[in-house]
């Protein structure tokens, strides 16, 4: 790496961003003009609007034959208010009408309950207005009919107020930043794409366009260094466009809030920043900076001119939207796995640390994970600046082109498609899981795994005018290869089975306690039809569908057979989101992989995935997993293992056609 | 001197089927000699210039400059191409003299050079008056002198100009030719793609015909028509014509 020619570079893209006059406008002026102009706009319009329906009259409907009452009496006398006498109610000749029962008086005399009918339109702001003056006017009347009343019976007013309340707000501060907590982020991530986006735009989607590209790719610097290079400067401007957002909100919100209701009492008078946070917010908003960036980065490098890249931006900007809208529903807490959420849980990190409410593990998960998912993005963007056809807007590529006129029909798509489809299905996965639990486990297994993994393949591959038969194998497996998939499942169960028991003795034992909860949820909620649904048949399909369909047929095009297994292993471990259940899931991932390239069929490794789920099903649904006599069986018979692999060896040895697998058949083939 | 052998570029879409845009292009190049590389539009002109200048990445084949592997030292190889095309664009925000100067540190050159350099440039490409003038605000000419100017600040030892004077009027169209005579070096190799014969005339010592990414002649302006049966490059370039249009 020669940083030098990085830094070249970063300081060419970032002369020429200052030198743009849109640059000041939307990163400076926006900022610093715009929040305390809204502010101080909006307050005193609003405030100019309510001294002007303070002053005007308006005109209250009373029932002929009430007129002469206490109560319109006392209403008369309000400075603001007219009363009419009218039949019936009539809102082109009042604002609001007031009508007694029938037995108004009596019930009055009588010490009972009179009712009093208001009629007002809610649509109607002078109506409203009427109302809450004339309610106003009638509450006060009545807590002196109660004083006198019971006065009258010499009753102290204790009897009907026994506790008077008295609010003392005494973390005054904290409640403007525990608000401001709530705002502050989202307007943050907001300005961040669009300063990233905006920069990311001219500096990949507007070298192609205007032809500087070239000049750069044959000058002495390497992709790596020019994904640096550009990297960095997205990076910087959408950093520096976040703090001045930051600032100037933070200054407006402090300074101008006294402006609301010109000069009533604002919460935010007296609000500020603690200083003892700043550094632990800049340093997560580096990190927040540099994922942004290069999302915004990769989607303006997959456009051909700016236009295209601004509107790339559009989706990204609602992604981010989701978990800002997300973080402030009530209930929603920086705990569990919502820490490694990107996005969502910078939003209650930074809500948490505006009230002293963060430790030291929640700010150093919301690094970790922000710092991952940006070294995934920065692979990415790597592999796109080392891409040709990325680069150069070769046509044949989904990845390429969203628009849909310019994609042709292929039959599977590419390796790097797929890694992608796989690394941004992973946390959406992994966001609707977690958050549909709360209305069930089963619910949440069927809804995501039909909705995101079985329909977001088929949509996947329907708009980028992927062959849905070459790409998820749906061939006809023959008899002969079904009937050796199927007795390939005991195998397979085994070999997990006994690694499970390996990682126990090792240390590593919480697969069982997972599983029985598990299957202890769905047993109580569901019938064994039922949870062989959702255990069985399900991830059978849909798992299927999207990790042997979908992600593999790209694999296939850009990795030889061990890269296929040993990627699909980590993929399909990984997606499973168990430290415990890692080490199963990845076994069966290869497994399941190598059966299919073996057979060409899905309809193979569906049957496996159902007969490996539906064993599982059985013998923890009726505790038969945690009984100590059958984990002593397979203790004592654990030499079994060997003839447990032998068996796989041979029956592998029947699957599909092994002089053409070993061949190397192309992709399309299969 | 630059050794091209067996140069291919497959556009892979591996799904469909591949678009071979050069197969098997091999050609010598002397130092000194202007070399004319014609063919018509799709002859795969353009993709040989531009893995020539190590943009694009050869499907196989091989080629050194100066004995050295131009795509496997691609990073070292650059500092001795200068790669200019008519698409080439300027970054309209930096200044004249910032675009050349920001090449000639590219391409590792000490800060005394660069001054002198630019000083040469300056007066070699009559640039004077508009130096420091922002590259959006110059006219197309002024634009591919700066170009130019960016390409050649590092005195490359291969010259690679890809139709560069696309849509240049006569007059900067005729400085742009009077300049590239003037680097004729005995130290350079320089490869002109062109459409138009004239230029072909007053330049080139010998030219390469591409035909649907083939080579189909190589030599002197009087051999290659004579190799093709024809009687002028003229003639060369109709028949060629009317075999594209006949297959499309």
């Amino acid at each position: 790496m020669n940083w030098r020619l990085i830094f070249l570079l970063y300081k060419k893209e970032l002369l020429e961003f200052v030198r743009d006059r849109r640059t000041f406008l939307v990163m400076i002026l926006v900022p610093a003009l715009l929040y305390p102009g809204i502010i101080i706009v909006t307050s005193e319009l609003a405030a100019k609007q309510i001294q002007k329906q303070s002053k005007k009259t308006y005109v209250v409907g009373v029932q002929k034959g009430f007129e002469e009452s206490e109560l319109v009496k006392k209403i008369s006398r309000a400075e603001t208010l007219s009363v009419s006498v009218g039949d019936k109610v009539d809102f082109e000749k009042f604002h609001v009408f007031i009508k007694p029962s029938e037995k108004f008086d009596s019930s009055m005399q009588g010490l009972e309950t009179a009712e009093l009918t208001i009629s007002y339109q809610t649509a109607d702001n002078n109506s409203r207005f009427a109302y809450e003056k004339v309610s106003g006017i009638i509450d006060d009347y009545i807590e002196e009919l109660i004083e006198q009343r019971l006065k009258e019976k010499g009753i102290t007013s204790g009897i009907i107020e026994p506790i008077k309340i008295v609010r003392d707000k005494v973390d005054k501060e904290v409640e403007s930043r525990f608000i401001a907590g709530g705002i502050l982020p989202g307007i943050m991530l907001v300005m961040l794409v669009v300063g990233c986006g905006l920069i990311a735009q001219e500096i990949s989607a507007g070298e192609k366009e205007r032809g500087t590209l070239e000049t750069i790719l044959c000058s002495p610097l390497s992709r790596l260094e020019l994904v640096c290079g550009k990297y960095l400067t997205v990076a910087t401007v959408g950093f520096a466009s976040a703090i001045i957002n930051l600032g100037c909100m933070s200054f407006t919100i402090s300074n101008f809030a006294s402006f609301m209701g010109s000069g009533r009492t604002s919460i935010f008078s007296d609000f500020e920043i603690p200083l003892n946070i700043i550094p632990v917010i800049l340093l997560c908003l580096v990190l927040v900076s540099f994922l942004v960036s290069g999302m915004t980065l990769i989607a303006a490098s997959l456009a051909r001119t700016v236009q295209e890249a601004g509107q790339y931006m559009i989706p990204i900007t609602l992604l981010l939207s989701l978990p800002v809208i997300f973080s402030s529903l009530p209930g929603v807490e920086l705990e569990g796995m919502n820490r490694f959420v990107p996005f969502l849980n910078f939003c209650l990190l930074f809500k948490n640390l505006m009230i002293m409410k963060a430790g030291m593990f929640d700010v150093f998960a919301v690094m970790i994970s922000t710092t991952v998912f940006a070294l995934m993005v920065i692979y990415i963007l790597i592999k796109i600046y080392n891409s040709e056809s990325a680069l150069f807007n070769h046509e044949g590529r989904s990845v390429l082109a969203f628009n849909r006129k310019s994609i042709k029909e292929k039959l599977s798509p590419e390796s790097d498609d797929s890694i992608l489809v796989y690394l941004i299905m992973l946390p959406v996965f992994f966001f609707v899981i977690n958050n549909l639990q709360k209305i069930g486990l089963g619910q949440s297994v069927i809804i995501s795994q039909w909705g995101l993994f079985f329909l977001g393949s088929i949509l996947f591959l329907k708009y980028f005018k992927i062959n849905l038969k070459s790409s998820l194998s749906l061939n006809n497996p023959g008899a002969k290869n079904l009937i050796v998939s199927f007795l390939l499942t005991p195998v397979c169960f085994l070999t997990v089975v006994y690694f499970q028991m390996l990682l126990k003795h090792l240390g590593l034992s919480g697969y069982e306690q997972e599983t029985v909860d598990v299957m202890a949820d769905l047993t109580n909620n569901y019938t064994f039809i039922g949870t062989i649904c959702i255990i069985s048949i399900t991830p059978a399909v849909c798992e299927e569908v999207f990790f042997r369909g979908l992600i593999l047929s790209g694999l296939k095009k850009g990795f030889s057979l061990k890269g296929c297994m040993l990627i699909q292993a980590v993929m399909f471990g990984v997606a499973h989101y168990s430290v415990f259940r890692f080490a199963g899931t990845a076994i069966m991932g290869a497994l399941l992989t190598l059966v299919l390239i073996r057979t060409r069929s899905i309809f193979c490794t569906a049957l496996m995935h159902f007969t490996f789920n539906s064993f599982s099903c059985l013998i923890w649904a009726y505790g038969v997993g945690e009984s100590e006599e059958l984990q002593k069986i397979f203790i004592n018979y654990s030499f079994a293992i060997v003839p447990i692999t032998l068996t796989g060896f041979i029956l592998f040895k029947f699957l599909g056609d092994k002089k053409e697998v070993e061949a190397g058949i192309p992709a399309e083939s299969f | 001197m630059l050794e091209v052998n067996k140069l291919c570029k497959v556009f892979t879409d591996k799904t469909v089927h591949g678009v071979t845009a050069v197969k098997d292009l091999t050609f010598t190049a002397e130092a000194g000699q202007i070399v004319g590389v014609l063919g018509m539009n799709g002859a795969g002109k353009s993709t040989t210039l531009r893995m020539l200048a190590t943009v694009l990445k050869p499907s196989s084949g091989k080629a050194f400059l100066d004995g050295a592997n131009m795509h496997e030292n691609s990073l070292e190889v650059r500092k001795s191409i200068g790669f200019l095309s008519g698409s080439t664009g300027l970054y309209k925000r930096l200044t004249a003299r910032e675009t050349i100067v920001y090449f000639a540190r590219m391409n590792g050159m000490s800060e005394p050079d660069i001054k002198s350099r630019v000083v040469e440039l300056v007066e070699l490409l009559k640039m004077s008056e508009f130096i420091d003038r922002r590259c959006e605000k110059l006219s197309t000419g002024q634009k591919q002198k700066v170009n130019i100017g960016r390409t050649i600040i590092h005195d490359p030892s291969l010259l690679i100009l890809d139709e560069a004077t696309t849509g240049l009027d006569v007059v900067a169209k005729q400085s742009i030719i009077n300049f590239v005579d003037h680097m004729r070096s005995e130290k350079r190799v320089i490869l002109f793609s062109t459409h138009h014969m004239d230029e072909v005339d007053k330049l080139c010592d010998s030219i390469i015909i591409l035909n649907k990414g083939e080579l189909i002649a190589q030599g002197s302006k009087e051999e290659v028509p004579e190799q093709l049966g024809c009687q002028s490059l003229y003639e060369v370039f109709s028949k060629y014509a009317d075999t594209a249009e006949a297959i499309q």
